[in-house]
């Protein structure tokens, strides 16, 4: 995979929408531009480093927006047993991505920052500049709110 | 159990999923937002300042060693009291200017190399017009005598041969050398010099020993009519006048090469816009002025020049400038709102949203004006030091040609390319200058000055703001001179 491509993939994870995904990505590479020669591309890991410039830059939209908007619909319910691993392994990368769409913003940044790349719960709170608790129990409600939206799927399949 | 795999398959996944996407588009759109490639400068100006910097060493070093010895020896005599030249015998007080040095013509070549075999004699020389009975050293005590130089014969050998230069000696009725020796161990005394600018260069002395060379090799009698000839000047009043003759060397035409660095103060003026002119008076920098060109200098009389060259002036600048539209658009969303409804499920509702899109973006562009002009020069020069010579000069400069290379804001704010500039007048400023020149050999002279450019007239590049620029710059350049 292009190097584009995979960082166009991570922007696509923490955006709503294929634009907004190409804004972050373009900020990102204007960046990644303006300060490679400050990189040390034969030590450090250069994947990395990019990735988390654009996971930044991702990030600033979202602080962005939500402080234009700072209503995310936090979802409070039971936590529900996924009672069809098959429904998951017919899932492919474009069917997740939707349903990871469906996620509140803030639940969706938290679980792509701890799942897919990697961070600690200490990294994201300096990050979104929220407590780590925050972030714990965020991360938790992401994914229980992932797995209602699997099992809602589900019914909608058998009806 | 399930909740890792779940994790781990959606990590999985995600990581591989592709992304359908117009990348061409967004190069192009990363290309524009990247800050112009920042002209690499430095090392021109690193160049230019190190070449500053060995001519000032090299003037300084050839400087020195053309004043090794400075202690007083190279006397010139002067007397105050009128010459007769229907006068077939000079007193004591005249009679030193036609004491010359008398070469030994039955044996020359005994006498002692170090004093050029010249021989320190008291001979009348010459029956019809001077009788000399003192030696030179004797009748100095009664002179008035202005202490020049100090030259020792070993340096005077050697820097008569000092590089390649060819030494020719044109004895004409403006020069009047007389060599008598003083002590030939030691010193050679020279009675010629610069009477106003009290210098005797090294030019001179070794004219002064190769005139002894040739000396040698004439007769008594050619000497003497040397010294006649001398004597019989017209308007001789007094000795003064005789020994100004001997003024530092008419180099007459020179022909030269130089380049320089500067700093540049520009001036707009607005015509109908004095929004825009502050628009661009805060978002344009003049960075510096490069310049170089040849010359051409012709020494005229009483000290004067007059010169023309040939010049290509550059000055960059830098427009740093955030261009920013606004645009309001429309967006009907399908997830304009999200809902729970009473089953538990979500329902999304379309939505119509009216926004102002605010978009911005940074320019930093690096300009140039171009410019070809003809300065014309008069100046005035004078002898600082041995071939050291000081120059004021001042004219004209005439506009040939002038360009503008980049970018500009427009009337609406935005940034265009610079169409072709409209031009003012022909007379395009004023120089002022001083330039110290340092004579390396008879043909090359090494100048370093600095003057002060002010501009006579304006040129605009957008029809509605005119600009000008004074500039302050610092030159080197190298003079051939065409004797």
């Amino acid at each position: 995979m292009l190097t584009s491509d995979r960082l166009m993939n991570v922007s696509r994870r923490y955006t709503n929408s294929l634009e907004d995904a190409k804004d972050v990505l373009q900020n990102a590479y204007v960046k990644i531009f303006i300060n490679l020669k400050n990189c040390d591309l034969k030590n450090g890991n250069i994947d990395g480093w990019l990735s988390r410039i654009v996971v930044n830059e991702a990030l600033q939209l979202y602080r962005k927006k939500k402080k234009d908007n700072n209503r995310d619909v936090l979802y409070q319910q039971g936590l529900k047993e996924i009672s069809a691993p098959e429904i998951i392994a017919r899932l492919n990368a474009e069917d997740i991505l939707k349903l990871m769409k469906r996620l509140p913003e803030g639940y969706r940044m938290i679980f792509n920052m701890n799942v897919v790349e990697g961070f600690s719960h200490k990294e994201i709170s300096e990050q979104l500049g929220i407590a780590e608790s925050t972030s714990r129990s965020q991360l938790s409600r992401a994914k229980e709110l992932l797995r209602d939206i699997i099992n809602d799927q589900k019914k909608a399949e058998l009806c | 159990m399930l909740k890792d795999n779940l994790d781990k398959y959606i990590k999985e996944n995600l990581e591989n999923a592709r992304v359908d996407w117009d990348k061409n588009a967004m190069w192009d759109d990363i290309e524009k937002q990247l800050p112009a490639k920042e002209k690499d400068r430095k090392g021109l100006l690193y160049l230019i300042g190190l070449l500053f910097l060995l001519m000032s060493v090299a003037i300084c070093f050839f400087a020195i060693n053309g004043n090794v010895d400075n202690e007083p020896a190279v006397a010139f005599m002067q007397n105050e009291g009128p010459l007769d030249k229907n006068t077939t015998e000079l007193n004591d007080a005249n009679a030193h200017i036609f004491s010359r040095p008398i070469i030994d013509e039955k044996s020359p070549q005994t006498d002692s190399d170090d004093v050029a075999k010249v021989k320190d004699t008291n001979t009348n020389t010459n029956t019809n017009t001077t009788t000399n009975t003192n030696t030179y050293a004797n009748s100095s005590a009664d002179l008035k005598i202005n202490t020049i130089g100090k030259v020792k014969v070993d340096d005077l050998e050697r820097k008569s041969n000092y590089g390649s230069e060819k030494k020719s000696i044109q004895i004409t009725e403006e020069h009047t050398i007389a060599l008598p020796v003083i002590n030939p161990s030691e010193l050679i005394t020279i009675d010629s010099a610069v009477l106003d600018s009290k210098v005797v260069s090294i030019d001179q002395v070794s004219n002064a020993i190769s005139l002894i060379e040739r000396l040698e090799s004439i007769s008594n009698i050619g000497f003497k009519k040397l010294l006649i000839s001398n004597r019989d000047l017209p308007n001789i009043r007094s000795e003064q006048s005789m020994i100004e003759i001997s003024k530092a060397p008419n180099k007459g035409l020179q022909l030269g090469v130089y380049s320089g660095i500067g700093i540049a103060d520009r001036t707009l003026q607005s015509q109908s816009n004095d929004d825009l002119l502050e628009l661009r008076d805060q978002n344009e920098t003049v960075l510096e002025v490069i310049r170089g060109g040849l010359t051409l200098r012709k020494k005229i009389s009483h000290n004067f020049s007059i010169g023309a060259g040939i010049e290509y002036q550059r000055i960059n600048e830098r427009l740093d400038y955030i261009e920013s539209s606004q645009t309001t658009v429309t967006v009907t969303s399908d997830s304009a709102y999200v809902a729970n409804t009473a089953s538990g499920s979500l329902q999304y509702f379309s939505g119509k949203v009216d926004g102002v899109v605010t978009s911005s973006q940074r320019f930093i562009r690096y300009n140039a004006h171009h410019n070809i002009s003809m300065p014309l020069h008069v100046g005035y020069y004078t002898s600082l030091a041995p071939k050291i010579e000081v120059s004021a000069y001042a004219g004209p400069v005439i506009n040939l040609y002038q360009g503008y290379e980049g970018y500009n804001i427009n009337l609406d704010g935005y940034i265009v390319e610079t169409d072709a500039i409209r031009s003012g007048s022909i007379l395009s400023a004023f120089d002022a200058g001083l330039s110290l020149d340092y004579g390396m050999s008879s043909c090359i002279d090494i100048s370093i000055g600095a003057f002060y450019r002010r501009a006579l007239s304006a040129f605009s590049i957008d029809s509605n703001i005119d600009q000008s620029y004074d500039n302050l710059n610092l030159q080197v350049g190298i003079l051939y001179n065409f004797y």
